[in-house]
């Protein structure tokens, strides 16, 4: 298991490689913000507000 | 956390260290450590690895059978019960002193690692708390920062995978696998709704004649108005297809299917007669019901009965203005007789109608309660005829007729028969009986009802009637539980029946056609849900994929990062060699093989270096040398606090041992890192000792008294004893050469002495130094000497025998044997400690 401060450095190096605002980079970004408590659900939570838009984006065909 | 610092080692029982503990001092930054062959070197670096981790690496690399490391870490001469450990002092960035020890508590046996137990400051500990002091373990097998002849080979000599996977490690990209791995468990959460509606919707659209208007609603997400446009479509399709009238609205259609679908189905079998509403609800009346009509009996009990019977005539009298606004005696108009109907007797008539008004409110309310319980039995038992299915309504003889038998639905149901009917049928008759004994008691009760409204102003008896509700009240909840328990069973018969009866009707999918057509708000939700899932899932695997890519290149970023460290590590131990570390990368298109690449150069600049293999091309030496570079690049790379070198130089190697003492020294002293290096060449341990002697340098020897004994370590930072101890070892050498040798370093030792022992003699002196007797010999020095050697009248002999032993050992062609050389060793050891007290 690696340091804090090592894993830190590992997904800043990461999140150069990815496109800023796509959804590779914020599910990226929540897991590293959210390293002590939990990350995955951080993640899950990226995941349901991007799934609230596209049904949004979806239903709003009715517009 | 600032990297900590070993201050001390001790072992004891350890390998080749016997039953009392040794300890080697490490007061400074660079530590040396010089032991000959097989006097306790690997020991000692083995100790610091299993101080740490636990285990020796060299088990795991080395051994072809782990069955070869049987019992080898406990000394073969222990006495049983002697404890086993090694132990160590380390201080912390802030400056505050730990002590850790490891203790063996089972040896390796076959097939069985070792065991042992940790503790810091003499508590029971883990490795994990280890990391507390910045003691950081890297991955394994190369664990413990110690650099070993096997550790330094193993990078080359391990399979192709292995390697990749220890550089993953040793480059710290695992935590991004975990990562990805977590992005990639999302997945599951965006599976397809597991929503009924939608089946069916994907049944139906399967449907030969509804494909074209339900596939629109595929690919895109229509506005309801175009679902229903779409849904119309399809009901116009599917009545077309069976021949049917198509109505105008989608409720018509809807009715028409339905119309078609049941006589088709009816065809085969009366399947309506399974039919039946919902079993509505029903209110037993309430408590106020019952006292409505206490009440109304007890105002009857307040007045007489020819009261209450001329209450309705007075009352009506006094709404005839020529009555209740009379003035002055009239004619009665009942029975006309004269001036009879006077204002006082208006006034009692008046007053009779106050006193029987409570009683008409309470005959009211009673006549209304007797009224809502009439209507609530009807209600009842309309709700019950209702509920029971069709077929338990219709007489035997007329069901057999119309072919609704249990042999034909065992028939049609074939294989699922028994499953299906047995259920069913063991719920008909409880539910018949149920619904039978409700209409029983709601006959029962409307009779009762009507009894007592027929005798309400004679004989109304509330009591019956609240007995005969509560017994309908118990009737109504045995039967609606016996038709929930029938439902569920009736339900899947009634499903898998008409599955059978559409297969054989060409009907299959209708039903479920009728049912989305019944929601089309409920599958509109549905189907967006579906595609937003699919949408966003496929939206994930292209993230995943960026992320698989930036991976490689973060692993990428990193081993050039490395390969920059490796190849300073590399210049300061092989400067401006034409042949030269060049990369450690992961081969194009096969990220699980690691390539060392050399650089091979004609010229001197190395300019157009051609790109090899390092395993192809380098000697044995440059492999030795990359692999101590690689050592050294991860010890900086990690930021270790300390590295133990065991012979980290080739005794052939002397450019490279030069540039390795001076320059990669240095350079590691300025991380800082604490060094303590292991050699058995002398010549280093001495070079080391000048050159760091600024810098208070630790120095110790390793010797064997006996094997019983084990090694022994010599802290010594004290030339002339490490003179000494070098000399004790050589002369028990079978070897006239060896024994040669020692005469020179006993020489060297006895010239020391004299010159300590002169310099001392002129403590008044303050100038008096060593480098006064540059150059004199002991043929020079013995005879000043001698008359201060005072304690003992036999030492200036015993200075003299050792002289002449020491001269015969360096220039006879045969030299002294062991015994001789042993007893000169002896000798000026015990002068020195008596005369220099050391």
């Amino acid at each position: 298991m690696l340091n804090e401060a090592k894993s830190q450095d590992n997904v800043d190096r990461l999140l150069k490689h990815l496109e800023d605002g796509s959804l590779a980079a914020q599910l990226v970004r929540a897991h590293r913000d959210h390293a002590v408590a939990d990350p995955a659900e951080a993640m899950k939570i990226v995941l349901k507000e991007r799934l609230v838009q596209v049904r949004e984006n979806l239903d709003g065909t009715e517009a | 956390m600032t990297a900590p610092k070993l201050k001390s080692l001790s072992l004891k029982g350890f390998r080749a260290y016997g039953a009392a503990e040794q300890t080697l001092n490490l007061p400074a930054e660079i530590a040396v450590v010089w032991g000959p062959n097989s006097k306790g070197k690997t020991s000692l670096a083995e100790a610091f690895e299993f101080l740490l981790t636990g285990r020796i690496s060299r088990r795991e690399l080395m051994a072809s059978s782990q069955d070869e490391f049987a019992d080898a870490l406990r000394n073969a001469h222990l006495a049983d019960g002697e404890e086993v450990y090694v132990a160590a002092r380390l201080t912390t960035a802030d400056g505050t002193t730990h002590g850790i020890k490891r203790i063996l508590t089972h040896d390796y046996a076959k097939r069985q690692d070792c065991k042992s137990r940790l503790e810091i400051a003499g508590a029971a500990a883990t490795e994990a708390d280890l990391a507390e002091f910045g003691i950081a373990l890297s991955q394994p097998p190369l664990e413990a920062p110690v650099l070993a002849q096997h550790t330094l080979s193993y990078i080359f000599s391990v399979r192709p995978q292995d390697r990749a996977t220890y550089f993953k490690a040793l480059l710290e990209v695992t935590d991004l696998d975990e990562l990805r791995n977590d992005v990639a468990t999302l997945a599951a959460d965006l599976k397809p709704p597991d929503d009924l509606l939608l089946t069916k919707f994907d049944t139906c659209a399967a449907v030969t004649a509804l494909k074209p208007a339900l596939a629109t609603l595929l690919p895109t997400i229509h506005t309801a108005a175009t679902l229903t446009a779409s849904l119309e479509d399809a009901a116009r399709a599917l009545i077309e297809d069976a021949g049917g009238k198509v109505p105008e609205t989608l409720d018509e259609r809807i009715a028409a299917i339905e119309q078609i679908l049941a006589d088709r189905r009816s065809k085969t079998f009366p399947v309506r007669d399974f039919e039946h509403k919902e079993l509505a609800g029903w209110n037993a009346p309430q408590e106020d019901t019952w006292s409505r009509f206490d009440t109304y009996l007890g105002e009857c009990a307040k007045i007489d009965e020819e009261t209450r019977q001329l209450a309705a005539l007075f009352d009506e009298a006094l709404k005839l203005p020529a009555i209740s606004r009379i003035t002055e005696p009239v004619d009665c108009p009942l029975c006309g007789t004269a001036s009879t109907l006077t204002p006082e007797r208006v006034h009692l008539i008046r007053q009779h109608v106050e006193q029987t008004r409570g009683f008409k409110t309470a005959e009211t309310t009673a006549k209304s309660a007797l009224t809502q319980l009439s209507a609530s039995v009807s209600t009842l038992a309309v709700g019950v005829e209702a509920a029971v299915p069709k077929y338990l309504k219709t007489a035997a003889v007329e069901r057999r007729k119309a072919g609704f038998t249990v042999a034909r639905l065992r028939h049609l149901l074939g294989d699922r028969a028994d499953e299906l009917v047995n259920p069913w049928l063991a719920h008909v008759s409880p539910l018949a009986r149920a619904g039978a004994a409700l209409h029983r008691g709601a006959q029962a009760a409307s009779v009762q009802v009507g009894k007592q409204a027929a005798e309400f102003a004679t004989a109304l008896d509330p009591e019956k009637l609240r007995v005969t509700f509560a017994a309908l009240a118990t009737l109504h909840i045995a039967f609606a539980a016996a038709i929930d328990a029938y439902k569920a069973r009736a339900q899947a018969l009634y499903t898998a029946l008409n599955e059978v009866l559409d297969a054989q009707s060409d009907t299959a999918g209708w039903q479920d056609f009728l049912n989305i057509t019944r929601q089309p708000d409920a599958l509109r939700s549905a189907l967006i849900e579906r595609q937003a899932r699919a949408t966003v899932e496929k939206e994930l695997g292209a993230a995943l994929r960026q992320i698989d890519g930036a991976k490689e290149q973060v692993l990428d970023d990193k081993f050039s990062d490395y390969s920059i460290l490796i190849q300073a590590w590399w210049e300061r131990l092989r400067p401006d060699e034409p042949t030269f570390f060049s990369a450690v990368q992961p081969r194009k298109g096969a990220k699980r093989t690691i390539d060392f690449k050399a650089g091979l150069s004609a010229n001197p600049d190395r300019s157009v270096p051609k790109v090899r293999d390092v395993i192809a091309v380098f000697s044995q030496s440059q492999l030795h040398c990359l692999g101590l570079a690689l050592f050294l690049a991860r010890a900086q790379h990690e930021g270790l606090g300390f590295i133990i070198l065991d012979d980290p130089v080739l005794s052939s190697d002397e450019d490279y041992r030069v540039h390795f003492n001076s320059t990669v020294l240095t350079e590691l002293l300025r991380l800082p890192m604490q060094v303590i290096v292991l050699t058995q060449d002398h010549d280093t341990w001495e070079e080391l000792e000048t050159r760091y002697r600024h810098l208070g340098i630790s120095t110790a020897q390793l010797f064997v008294e006996t094997p019983a004994e084990g090694s022994i370590i010599d802290n010594t930072s004290d030339a002339l004893l490490a003179k000494i101890n070098r000399a004790r070892s050589l002369a028990r050498g079978g070897h006239p050469d060896l024994r040669k040798e020692c005469g020179v370093q006993l020489r060297d030792a006895g010239e020391r002495f004299c010159k300590e022992m002169l310099v001392k003699n002129r403590s008044d002196d303050a100038a008096a130094s060593l480098t006064d007797y540059d150059g004199k010999t002991l043929e020079w020095l013995c005879p000043r000497v001698d008359p201060i050697m005072d304690r003992d009248p036999s030492h200036p002999g015993k200075l003299t025998i050792f002289k002449n032993t020491v001269n015969r050992a360096c220039h006879d062609n045969t030299p002294p044997g062991n015994a001789e050389m042993t007893q000169a060793c002896g000798d000026i050891r015990f002068l020195v400690k008596d005369y220099l007290g050391r």
